[in-house]
């Protein structure tokens, strides 16, 4: 195994780790004020992460946002998958004008940038809850999936395999579904990795201004909000959550490529 | 050749006006009260609110709002903005220029930086500088714009004061002051929000360079060339970068869009006066004409990215051109 992957696996270890035993090691963080210390204070052993302004630990709050961030990002990334599989085998399927109506959907999909319509569609339902934000946002990233996929289904229907399976009689569902969809699988794998990045960098930048899960969510882009009238006095406010973004998208981005090696070794 | 510029084109004018009829449909079936940004906290009666609603045209069915929408479009009309009652088109002017100054520059030097530096790790894989730009590059590629932001503000404008922490400009320079002063000032201003879009999006086009150079240096022509003696210049050259230019072309279509959409964020940080701040500050105030407007700029910019991508595709590839 290559350095990079061991790399990506040990961060997206720590990470869920940090999702899944955080929350019942540091406490309720709304819960767990340290008022009497003071507000902001800087790390110590107490607080390995020091406190934020209302006095919460912001290691527990990073600990809560993980689980959501991660959240985000695989269910972000498998509805957008999904969506883009359905769209992109039915368009590379279609023979006429179905398949070129569905062709120009496509291109209609990656014709209007996603952050207007996100934008658009997260002021409209204004406080949203994280799961819709997660939904909403595979919603908007179905195009560049679709895209791809109709791709590999237009190159391997072609191929000598599915002609056979054509001979022999196989009904169309058939052949989509045993002959053509293990072939756009891998590509469609690698891309939903690399795409669980996007998610997770959006959904911090949406949080970001104020767009995101409503206080008093943990989100990772919500406390960097926070921590932007603060951070003068407060470094470890940026840094904390800052540092966590950084390395859930490394480590998505680490095993797309290590997937990418390991699925289509003739494309680099 | 023309033919075919023409089929694109035509093709790409088709598409922007289905995605801005899908944008205004989006936009008009929102919920919410579309004239909440006008009246704000003012008592209003129901008959000031229906001549409200008839002087903007929300009191019509969709499909009448959509037609007058394209109709008032071809003729370079944007309509109003609610929240400062000045033409869309003017403002969207004034927000340009900023836009296309920091996603200009940035494009420069991800393509001249980010290329030379994809070129030179692919020609030497193993030293330990390509290795270290490429453990760079996915730190790069994965480190959002804005976090890299605030933490070269929180170091250079506010623990070192040496560069200004957000802002197009100084307001308190006089207007008669020295050309010299002014381009220094602006330069200062430029220098956190540059330095965080390339630092975030370099990483792009680098790897991609690099992977294309890399499937490049091992065809049996760059075998050939060197085994009749050519200079290794000339092979990094002639024979590994220009057909490991293709995919970059594929790229910088899609840059143009990602530049603007991508500096969202940057520019609200670094309360940039820019198309990208524009939009997010439109969307919150649910200024309907004014995202509508911000909207549309974009999609023209994303068609009009992919055209100059296809025909650069055709300049550098021989195989297609002569199709």
């Amino acid at each position: 195994m290559k350095l990079q992957t061991k790399v990506g696996l040990g961060l997206l270890g720590l990470l869920a780790l940090l999702a899944m035993v955080g929350p019942f090691v540091t406490v309720d963080p709304d819960a767990q004020l340290d008022l009497l210390h003071g507000t902001l204070q800087p790390p110590s052993l107490s607080h390995l992460l020091g406190t934020d302004e209302f006095s919460r630990d912001v290691l527990a709050r990073l600990a809560h946002g993980a689980g959501i961030s991660l959240g985000v990002g695989l269910i972000a990334v498998v509805v957008a998958a999904l969506l883009g599989m359905a769209i992109g085998l039915w368009a590379g399927d279609s023979e006429g004008m179905a398949g070129k109506m569905l062709r120009r959907v496509i291109n209609l999909g990656l014709a209007i940038p996603r952050i207007v319509v996100l934008l658009v569609l997260l002021s409209a339902i204004g406080a949203v809850p994280i799961w819709l934000l997660a939904v909403v946002l595979g919603m908007t990233g179905w195009p560049a999936m679709a895209r791809l996929v109709r791709g590999e289904t237009l190159r391997l229907r072609t191929a000598q395999y599915v002609s056979a399976a054509q001979a022999l009689g196989a009904t169309r569902a058939r052949i989509l579904w045993r002959d053509i969809l293990p072939g756009a699988l891998p590509p469609l794998l690698v891309a939903a990795t690399l795409g669980i990045a996007d998610a997770m960098l959006l959904e911090a930048g949406l949080s970001f201004l104020g767009l995101g899960a409503p206080p008093p969510a943990a989100s990772w882009g919500g406390m960097l909000l926070e921590s932007r009238s603060v951070m003068a006095v407060a470094p470890w406010m940026v840094l904390a959550p800052g540092l966590a973004l950084v390395a859930a998208t490394s480590a998505a981005t680490l095993l797309g490529d290590a997937l990418r090696r390991r699925l289509q070794p003739d494309v680099t | 050749m023309i033919g075919w510029l023409f089929r694109r084109s035509a093709d790409a004018v088709a598409t922007a006006l289905v995605a801005v009829v899908v944008l205004v449909l989006l936009v008009h079936l929102l919920p919410g009260d579309p004239l909440a940004v006008l009246i704000g906290e003012r008592e209003v009666d129901a008959a000031q609110r229906a001549a409200l609603a008839a002087s903007w045209g929300t009191d019509q069915p969709i499909w009448i709002a959509v037609g007058h929408y394209l109709l008032s479009l071809g003729h370079g009309d944007l309509g109003l903005a609610m929240s400062e009652n000045r033409p869309v088109t003017t403002i969207l002017l004034e927000r340009l220029w900023p836009t296309l100054l920091l996603g200009g520059l940035t494009l420069v030097i991800d393509f001249t930086v980010g290329l030379a530096l994809g070129l030179w790790s692919a020609l030497h894989p193993e030293s330990w500088r390509a290795r270290l730009i490429g453990a760079l590059t996915v730190v790069g590629y994965s480190l959002p714009s804005f976090v890299l932001g605030m933490v070269l503000v929180s170091v250079f404008a506010q623990r070192l004061p040496w560069l200004p922490p957000a802002g197009l400009a100084d307001l308190t320079l006089p207007l008669d002051a020295p050309f010299a002063a002014t381009l220094v000032d602006r330069l200062k201003h430029l220098v956190l929000p540059l330095a965080s879009m390339v630092i975030a999006t370099i990483a792009v086009p680098l790897r991609q360079q690099r992977s294309a150079v890399m499937g490049t240096v091992t065809q049996p022509w760059v075998l050939a060339a060197r085994a009749r003696g050519v200079s290794p210049a000339a092979i990094a050259w002639r024979h590994c970068w220009r057909p490991a230019l293709t995919p970059v072309v594929t790229l910088l279509g899609l840059w143009l869009p990602m530049l603007v959409g991508g500096a969202v964020f940057i520019e609200m940080l670094f309360n940039w006066p820019g198309i990208g701040s524009l939009i997010a500050q439109a969307t919150a105030s649910r200024d309907i004409p004014l995202v509508l407007g911000a909207g549309v700029l974009l999609i023209v910019m994303v068609q009009v990215g992919s055209l100059v991508a296809d025909i650069l595709y055709r300049v550098v590839d021989p195989v297609q051109r002569d199709q």
